[in-house]
């Protein structure tokens, strides 16, 4: 784990300081700020994901799993524990690569960091800690895991965003602003993105054409509902992992 | 065939007709058995005998596609899987105060079992640098730990050394002089036949003999359990 988190502080920090080379530096949503959403959006992910799966497939293949359903523990107790310990640890990630940014751009005096980013990385860790737990437990051994949370994150984070782009080249206009719509409430990184938006002030980037939507989601309803919407992608990929662990138990 | 002495201790568990099938020779065919409490029971037999299926299903982890488990009274059950590998980070320590947490074992017990399996001097060296034999030793220890009437142990002699070997046979006296019932699946007839009041004694998913292991030999003409199971396994075979 120490190596992986020196590792996601390493790629995070380079990667910030190339933008911060490359791209000017304003207020507001700037190519800057995109890219460090961006980067967020894809290296964390990427590292929770993959980490996380192959610690609860690790736990099932070596036996420990076995082993400590023999104690007074329940599945979803055990669940629950990874959940909260894959959260701390990457917690304590974010925090050493924060730092190191921050320290880099006290240094060099240039970078404006918006504070939502730290909202936008909690929403992240909380939502595909969740979905990692799911992938380890879907697996067959850790580097299964490994090609099953590659496969969640591409899909998430590329294929689905290419997909909704080849099929725009073909269907009308307003049928496009439907399936975007759809795909922002069943893609968690889409979610997350949207998030950013909504809670920057920034849904404008969207477009005109999503003025409705965007609007609704701006009214303290549409805050509701998104805080509803993300609690369940948080807890239906808990229960759906919880329910296969105990149905592969029953029939192994 | 069941041979049982006079006066023996009460049924624990029988099970009746018990299959579980992986594939067509995998698993339990048909067993029938029963288990008495207060005994060591040596569940014996080669290599896909069906033991580990047989305590796979006694700790409640698999179901039998048919047959039934009957329990006297559910005992409570501590299991020392055959093969578990422990979170490599953590220490000796670490894990059996883990383990001890969710069933609030003081820590004077961790000590102890830590003391019995020779691991104290090593509880703060991660597990990643333990050797095989340690990592059983380690395996052993989370077994002994509470005070469950039942120890069910997946081939504890694994891994072990000469010397280990025969502390096991000690430790495992230890625990049926405090009134433990110890189910041990074991590949070795010998060490089953040094330290079992009772056996088990499996082949290719089959029951080939159960009960007390003195009357089993004398019922069979034989003097060890390995004459008696070549003999069984060479009568089936013509």
């Amino acid at each position: 784990m120490q190596s992986v988190a020196l590792l996601f502080v390493f790629v995070f920090a380079s990667i910030s300081l190339i933008q911060q080379i490359a791209l000017p530096n304003d207020l507001g949503f700037t190519r800057q700020t995109a890219s460090f959403l961006n980067l967020l959006l894809f290296l964390l992910p990427l590292f929770i994901l993959t980490i996380g799966s192959m610690g609860v497939a690790s736990d099932i293949e070596s036996g420990w799993f076995s082993l400590l359903k023999t104690y007074p523990l329940t599945v979803m107790q055990y669940i629950i524990g990874k959940y909260i310990a894959l959260l701390l640890s990457f917690t304590l990630i974010l925090l050493l690569a924060f730092g190191v940014v921050f320290t880099m751009n006290g240094i060099s005096g240039q970078f404006h960091f918006p504070t939502i980013f730290l909202g936008l990385s909690i929403l992240t860790m909380l939502i595909f800690s969740s979905i990692a737990i799911l992938c380890g437990i879907l697996a067959k051994n850790r580097l299964h895991a490994l090609a099953v949370s590659l496969v969640v994150w591409a899909l998430s984070l590329l294929l689905l965003s290419y997909a909704l782009m080849a099929v725009g080249t073909v269907v009308a206009g307003h049928i496009l602003q439907k399936l975007t719509i759809v795909m922002i409430h069943i893609n968690p990184a889409e979610w997350i993105r949207f998030g950013y938006f909504l809670f920057s002030g920034q849904t404008s980037v969207l477009g005109p054409s999503f003025y409705s939507f965007t609007e609704f989601y701006s009214s303290p309803v549409g805050y509701l509902l998104y805080t509803v919407i993300t609690i369940l992608w948080i807890a239906f990929p808990i229960l759906l992992a919880k329910w296969l662990l105990e149905k592969r138990g029953r029939q192994v | 065939m069941v041979i049982r002495e006079k006066g023996a201790s009460s049924m624990i568990v029988e099970g009746k007709n018990i299959v579980k099938k992986y594939s067509k020779e995998q698993g339990l065919l048909d067993a029938s058995f029963t288990l008495h409490e207060g005994r060591i029971i040596a569940l014996a037999g080669g290599n896909g005998a069906g033991k580990s299926t047989l305590i796979r299903l006694l700790i409640g982890e698999e179901k039998p596609n048919s047959g039934e488990l009957n329990w006297a009274i559910k005992p409570s059950i501590r299991y020392m899987p055959d093969d578990v590998n422990f979170p490599p980070t953590l220490t000796a320590l670490e894990i059996l105060q883990l383990l001890a947490g969710l069933k609030d074992i003081p820590f004077k017990e961790i000590e102890k079992v830590l003391k019995r399996v020779g691991l104290w001097e090593y509880k703060k060296q991660r597990v990643r640098q333990f050797s095989k034999g340690m990592r059983q030793r380690l395996n052993l220890a989370q077994a002994l730990l509470g005070d469950e009437q039942l120890l069910i142990l997946d081939e504890p002699t694994n891994g072990l050394d000469i010397r280990w070997i025969a502390e096991l046979k000690n430790i495992l006296q230890e625990q049926k002089e405090i009134g433990k019932t110890i189910l041990f699946s074991t590949h070795l007839l010998s060490f089953a036949e040094e330290l079992a009041d009772d056996v088990l004694l499996l082949h290719e998913g089959r029951v080939l003999r159960q009960g007390d292991i003195h009357s089993v030999l004398q019922e069979s003409k034989t003097i060890h359990l390995e004459e008696l199971f070549m003999n069984e396994i060479n009568v089936k075979k013509k």
